[in-house]
This record gives structure tokens, C-alpha cells and sequence, in this order.
């Protein structure tokens, strides 16, 4: 049996435009000071954002949802042979950026499920969801701007980077329920970037979900 | 710690392929102490130092199609019957570079046939197009331990009745891209691994890997009984020295045990510190089980290794002898490493651990009574 939804406590949508991580590092200087985030992904920094608002513990479990990662990163580490450059190599390496937000705290956390498939990435972190089941879990996701794998479509045009706490407290901003059953063929156009953007507009969506035969409804009180 | 209880998760078949060949295979040259890791030039084509590979094949340089393919072509072959990726048979892939290797022979060659797949999302649409797999597939990706956490996630869906039977599948072959970065790190190295071994130099080898699990409620022989995440986030590519990440995992293991014997099949790539704390705490925790690692043959197949070795143990539990520690000779760095083969009769259960960047551990109870 699974719950059929859950309150959102908290949301948060960080807008990373098409900066690289150079750029990045000048427009968040207030909140990495010196040179806190000199080795830092671009997806780093936003993801230890969003984190930094929500409430993480070792019990909750954390959903990552990323579908190309550190791409900059990636890209970096590529150009950087043959001289392989090892921090590019280890901070290009998926899921870099959660761990980048979380180790300079120490934040053990015992359940973490970095997920990183296709078109139905977002259905498929809400879906996750629901079948852990726990009193309280974090979505997380986002993106880093590439450059030439962008050329290719291998990589996001865009940065930016979303957090979603869920509880099943009663109050909250908002509720994730599982709607109406999926009719045969049904297919999510909504991309990553697209339910980041929606959240941060707290506007109301739905999602099918495969793996529950069920559509996802997010709404907002 | 994140354990979930599995109850009684059947293993209905499994398979792997490494440079040793399939399971069977595998599980035969190990017995017999075959190294399977050869000295290769990091960078492949390119040259570069020699470090210690496991490569299916003369070359582990990119191709089109891809090395892996393939070999994936004849695994999903002993799947097929069952309506993959369809809400009551989920598909997890769990692999951790899926086709990234591509990418930089892209950037080698300026052959724009190597961007066909690259990424995890591209090369997960090609398999579910070429398998005819449907959308309920999942694509994890979490390093080292990503065929755990797979294979985690699936009990879940098994154990809310969410999925009849659960595929997990994995596939990782090395390519000058991440030999290049391992070797960067500077633990891919001139000297070949000896997991557990207690010796000055500290390195690891890698190795091409694929492999695959259907999982079921089904009363089976073998049986994952719960699994087990923690995640230090202590360092990037350090444990916590206390010890605290293998720590759990031993609570977790002794929680399940109660009295009873189990052997363990360890992460032991043949770093020295993360080898040093991995053998002496399950030496004392659990002092009479024996602790081995295969990585000194088959190379570290990354975020695959928990799928190929699962494969590797299950069918030891079949032949009834489980490979020793090949690669390590004495002195080892605890004395519950095991360097000569063990008799799997003698005990009915066996827990498998992997570890990951970030201080990632994963592992499950596998019960065969």
C-alpha cells in the first residue's frame, strides 16, 4: 500500500540563467565568501542553495533528480586530457552536487537515491516518492549549463535547480496526490526544467507516473 | 542507518560477464586465482602509463557501436518472456557511466558518431528501443554503489505490490575517460591491487562489467532478505577515519544475524584506507566471518560491481565454493580476510557490500538456508 499524498512543507527554484561557474561564483559571492566555492560545480552551488532552505536530516530520505549532472564540469574534465584534471574528474561525477552541498557539514544522510533517466525524470522523482513511503522526504533536482555537448543536446542550455520537502503533516503550502489512473499511452511533456520553473510559480500541475498507473497532481494553497 | 526489510525478495535469475566471462566462468578462473586485470596503457590508443585493466576484449577503446552493447544484447537474451517496463515489471538500470566514454572519444576524433548516446538518458532511450522495453524504466546513478541502490529501490516496488517482477540491469566498460580520471586520483597506478593486503602502496585496478537480477516475491533458493544505504558525506574520495560509515553497516548486519554465520563479500578495491577500515571493523564484529574481495581480478566495474559480484556469489552458493581474495597475498590487513576459497555449505548467509564517492556505502543480506 502507498499513501495517496503528502503536504509540502517547503519549495524552493533557483534560476542559475546561462551562467558558467565563473559567473556563478561572482553573482553568489554573498553566499560562498573568500574562496568557499572555488572548487564548486555551478549545479554545486545551487543545490547547496536550495538545501541550505530545507530542512535535511539522516532520516529523510533525499531524491536526486539530474538528467546530464555537472555538464561544464564534464566538459572541463574531457578537455582537460591528457593531462586529466582529478578535481574536474571528481566533481563531474554524478551526484557531485548534492555532495558538494552536504560534505562541508557533515550531513549523513542514510537513504539517497540519485536518479537520471529521460523524458519522464520529473514523474519518475515523484514516483519515488510515494514508493518510499517515509513521514518526510526531499525532492531535489536540477541542471548545469554545458557548452559544446550543448551543441549536441547532451546538456542542459540552462542552469537552475529546484528542492521540494515533503511531509504528511496537514498544513502546508501545498499538497502531492496521486490523481485519476493513466489512460493507456500517456506521455509526460514536462521536462525538468519545465517542473522547476512550475514550482518556483507554485503553479498547479499533474504528471503521470508509470510505475503507479496513476497521475500526480501537485496543487497549491 | 537506511535499511529497507525485504521480507522474502526470491532471485529469480542473474547473470553477469566480465573479463573472465560469464558467472560460471568467472566464478571457475577465480577459483583457480586467475588475475584477470592485464597492464594497459591508460589512455589506450594514446598511450600513457601502464595501470592494471580488466577489459572484455583485445581493446578498450571507444567503438561504434559501443563495446557494451553487444554484450547487453546477450544477457537481455535470457530475459525476455516477460513484459519489461510495463507498470508491473519494472526495468532499473544502474549503471554509473553508461556511455560517457564516448564523449571524450568525441573530443579525440571529432567524430560526431560517438554522441549518438553519452549520456545516461540517451543510452537508457536506446536500450528501451531496442529491447522494446516500455516507459516504466528507472536509470540510477549513484557511483559505485548504484547497482545496490537499484536493486534497493526495486524491493520497494516489489514489497508495495507496485511491480510483479523487478529487472535491474547494469553495464560499465572502462574507457580511456575514467582510466584517465582514476589515474588523475593517482590510485590507478603501475601496481596491480591486492585487496586487504597489508602493504606500503595503495591502488586499484578497473574492469569492464555488466550483469543483471530479476527479482520477485517468489520463494526462490536464494533470497535478499533487507538491504542496506548510508551515506557519510564526509569526504569526496574519503571515509570518515572513525570508521562511522562501515560501522553501520556492521549494526545493520549484526541486527539480522543474530547468532547466525554469514560470509561477507566486501567493496576492497586495494586503496589502503578504505581497505584497512572496511576488514578491521567486520573483523571485529564479526570475527568469524571470513571477508574476500575479487577486485584484485576483475578490476573495480564501478557502478556495476554490485550486480557482477552478486552474480559471482550467487552462483559460488550454487557450486559451493566461493572464490578467496585473488590478487591479495599474506600479510592481509585483518585476520578475517580470506585469500583461499571458502566453503559457501558451511554457512546460509552472505552479505555483499559496495562503497562509493562521497562515502557511500550499500550492501544486502543475501539468505540461501
Amino acid at each position: 500500500m502507498i499513501e495517496d499524498e503528502y503536504t509540502i512543507e517547503g519549495v524552493v527554484y533557483i534560476d542559475g540563467g546561462s551562467d558558467l561557474a565563473m559567473d556563478a561564483r561572482a553573482r553568489y559571492s554573498s553566499v560562498f565568501p573568500g574562496r568557499s566555492s572555488r572548487r564548486m560545480t555551478h549545479l554545486g552551488m545551487l543545490i547547496t542553495m536550495c538545501l541550505s532552505k530545507l530542512k535535511v536530516s539522516k532520516e529523510t530520505p533525499v531524491i536526486y533528480a539530474s538528467a546530464y549532472g555537472e555538464s561544464e564540469t564534464l566538459e572541463r574534465f574531457i578537455d582537460s586530457f591528457p593531462a586529466a584534471s582529478p578535481a574536474a574528474f571528481q566533481s563531474s561525477i554524478h551526484p557531485s552536487a548534492v555532495e558538494q552541498a552536504l560534505i562541508p557539514g557533515k550531513q549523513v544522510i542514510d537513504r539517497f537515491y540519485p536518479i537520471t533517466c529521460g523524458p519522464d525524470l520529473v514523474g519518475k522523482g515523484l514516483e519515488c516518492c510515494f514508493v518510499l513511503g517515509e513521514a518526510e522526504v526531499i525532492l531535489l533536482g536540477g541542471e548545469e549549463r554545458g557548452d559544446w555537448l550543448c551543441a549536441h543536446n547532451l546538456a542542459s542550455h540552462d542552469s537552475f535547480a529546484f528542492g521540494l520537502q515533503l511531509s504528511h503533516q496537514k498544513e502546508g503550502l501545498g499538497k502531492v496526490k496521486l490523481g485519476a489512473l493513466l489512460s493507456e499511452d500517456e506521455e509526460s511533456s514536462l521536462g525538468l526544467a519545465s517542473f522547476a520553473q512550475a514550482l518556483g510559480e507554485r503553479r498547479s500541475i499533474r504528471i503521470p507516473a508509470y510505475g503507479l498507473n496513476r497521475w500526480i497532481e501537485i496543487d497549491w494553497r | 542507518m537506511g535499511s529497507s526489510e525485504a521480507d522474502w525478495i526470491g532471485i529469480e535469475a542473474y547473470e553477469c560477464l566480465t573479463a573472465l566471462g560469464d558467472s560460471a566462468q568467472s566464478c571457475a578462473a577465480l577459483l583457480k586465482g586467475t588475475i584477470g586485470l592485464k597492464a594497459i596503457p591508460v589512455l589506450g590508443k594514446n598511450g600513457g602509463e601502464l595501470v592494471p585493466l580488466a577489459t572484455r576484449g583485445d581493446s578498450y577503446d571507444e567503438t561504434i557501436p559501443p563495446r557494451w552493447v553487444n554484450d547487453l544484447d546477450g544477457l537481455v537474451a535470457k530475459i525476455t518472456g516477460e513484459p519489461w517496463g510495463d507498470a508491473r515489471h519494472p526495468v532499473f538500470v544502474t549503471s554509473s557511466n553508461y556511455d560517457v566514454g564516448s564523449l571524450y572519444e568525441y573530443r579525440d576524433t571529432g567524430d560526431e558518431d560517438y554522441l549518438r548516446m553519452g549520456t545516461p538518458a540517451n543510452s537508457l532511450e536506446y536500450l528501451k528501443e531496442r529491447y522494446g522495453w516500455g516507459p516504466h524504466c528507472l536509470a540510477l546513478s549513484h557511483a559505485c554503489v548504484t547497482a545496490h541502490v537499484g536493486i534497493e529501490m526495486a524491493t520497494r516496488y516489489l514489497n508495495k505490490g507496485l511491480a510483479e517482477k523487478a529487472l535491474i540491469l547494469s553495464f560499465d566498460y572502462i574507457s580511456p575517460f575514467v582510466a584517465g580520471g582514476f589515474h588523475s586520483l593517482k590510485i590507478l597506478n603501475e601496481q596491480f591491487p591486492a585487496p586487504y593486503g597489508d602493504r606500503e602502496i595503495g591502488s586499484i585496478g578497473l574492469g569492464d562489467g555488466a550483469g543483471f537480477v530479476v527479482l520477485s516475491k517468489a520463494k526462490t533458493d536464494c533470497r535478499i532478505v533487507s538491504n542496506f544505504l548510508y551515506n557519510e558525506m564526509y569526504h569526496f574520495t574519503a571515509n570518515n577515519p572513525d570508521g562511522s560509515g562501515f560501522k553501520a553497516g556492521a549494526t545493520w548486519l549484526k541486527a539480522l544475524l543474530g547468532g547466525r554465520k554469514a560470509w561477507i563479500k566486501g567493496h576492497g578495491t586495494g586503496t589502503l584506507e578504505a581497505g584497512r577500515l572496511e576488514s578491521e571493523v567486520f573483523a571485529y564484529a564479526f570475527p568469524e566471518s571470513p571477508l574476500v574481495s575479487w577486485k584484485g581480478s576483475l578490476g573495480h566495474t564501478l557502478g556495476s560491481c554490485g550486480l557482477v559480484e552478486m552474480a559471482i556469489v550467487l552462483k559460488s552458493i550454487e557450486g559451493g565454493f566461493a572464490p578467496g581474495t585473488v590478487g591479495a597475498t599474506r600479510p592481509v590487513m585483518a585476520e578475517n580476510v580470506c585469500v583461499e576459497m571458502l566453503d559457501t555449505k558451511s554457512y546460509a548467509d552472505v552479505a555483499l557490500f559496495s562503497n562509493a564517492f562521497g562515502g557511500a556505502h550499500a550492501g544486502c543480506l543475501i539468505r540461501y538456508d
